[in-house]
């Protein structure tokens, strides 16, 4: 068995490389669920919805939220979305993440950047903080495609996100173009 | 401060052809870019290096898919209420949302229906910027309050 081939990028993704052929034969390939980084918290909360300016008092105060059907303070639905995918730092002595994390870079194809074009979420129970929040991810699709980054296909990774009780808060599906760097009609070499 | 009133829109005073408030933010300066980016740990330098965006052929930096999702959400829930949940919204990127844009959401009412019991709501939804319309474009389906229905 040969070791795999893998690029990381400037950012420090890491990237399988591979055919296209390899590729589709991962198609509909589930991951386990795993459990995210962090619970939700409220720090995360507000640093989400303070990004995008968002003055709901839902996410701000919990008296005004004890009025509302939810009880209580809720994470906007898409606060989990990202948490986590990168990692700046970890210390020597902790287990290192997969070096290709999601779907997204662990299916063997022939790019290493990313783009991000279509996004679809689907919302079923609030997160709330303290929650515990489970992840797990399918591949749904690869299509062969060129935009004016690249040369690559479109990759499409439906991720479901569960509560500590087992319960579907959010579905997410997401297709990110992956390409090869330095193969698009827009790419311009550094000086 | 007191605190806002609990408002929701009731499902029962909702048309077809409604356009629903917009929402503006912006300029959007590069301090926001970097404070996003560290709001939702997506470190992907097209995110935050000008240097690096430009060498992919893009004009500069570039707002993410999440933020994106957040002003959709943002623009809905402003509409529909605290009791309302936005039960899916779906989206395509176009032209990149990048430093110094303004951005504004709108989304206007395609349909609504009763569906196991919830009053939904459809819409299309999108993004313009400042010199340019519909740089992100979808659509979104909301549960909203029923007149009589106790939050």
């Amino acid at each position: 068995m040969t070791a795999p081939v893998l690029e990381t990028d400037p950012a420090g993704y890491v990237y399988r490389i591979g055919t296209e052929e390899e590729g589709m034969q991962w198609i509909g390939r589930e991951s386990e669920s795993v459990e995210q980084p962090w619970p939700i918290d409220v720090e995360h909360i507000e640093h989400f919805v303070e990004g995008i300016q968002d003055p709901n008092p839902l996410y701000w105060s919990e008296e005004f939220a004890r009025r509302t059907r939810w009880g209580g303070r809720i994470a906007p639905w898409g606060v989990i979305v990202l948490t986590a995918e990168h990692r700046v730092w970890r210390p020597e002595w902790m287990e290192p993440p997969s070096p290709t994390g999601t779907f997204f870079m662990s299916v063997p194809l022939p790019g290493n950047r990313l783009l991000a074009t279509d996004y679809e979420i689907e919302c079923f129970e609030p997160l709330r903080p303290g929650d515990r929040v489970f992840k797990s991810e399918k591949l749904m699709a690869i299509a062969p495609k060129t935009f004016r980054v690249g040369v690559g296909h479109q990759v499409t990774v439906k991720a479901s996100f569960r509560n500590q009780k087992g319960q579907l808060c959010i579905t997410d599906s997401r297709t990110v173009f992956r390409y090869k760097f330095g193969t698009g009609a827009g790419y311009r070499p550094a000086a | 401060m007191p605190l806002p009133p609990v408002v929701d829109t009731l499902y029962e005073d909702v048309r077809v052809g409604d356009r629903i408030p917009e929402i503006r933010i912006g300029p959007l300066s590069h301090t926001q870019f970097i404070f996003i980016a560290s709001s939702h740990h997506d470190w992907y330098p097209g995110h935050h290096d000008v240097e690096y965006a430009r060498a992919q052929g893009l004009p500069d930096i570039f707002m993410n898919a999440t933020w994106q999702h957040g002003m959709f959400q943002r623009l809905l829930c402003a509409w529909a209420g605290p009791n309302s949940i936005p039960r899916r919204i779906k989206y395509r990127m176009g032209r990149p949302i990048v430093r110094f844009d303004t951005v504004h959401a709108r989304g206007l009412v395609t349909g609504k229906r009763v569906e196991n019991g919830e009053p939904l709501v459809d819409l299309d939804i999108w993004l313009d910027k400042q010199d340019a319309d519909k740089v992100a474009t979808g659509n979104a389906t909301v549960v909203l309050r029923a007149r009589g229905e106790v939050a």
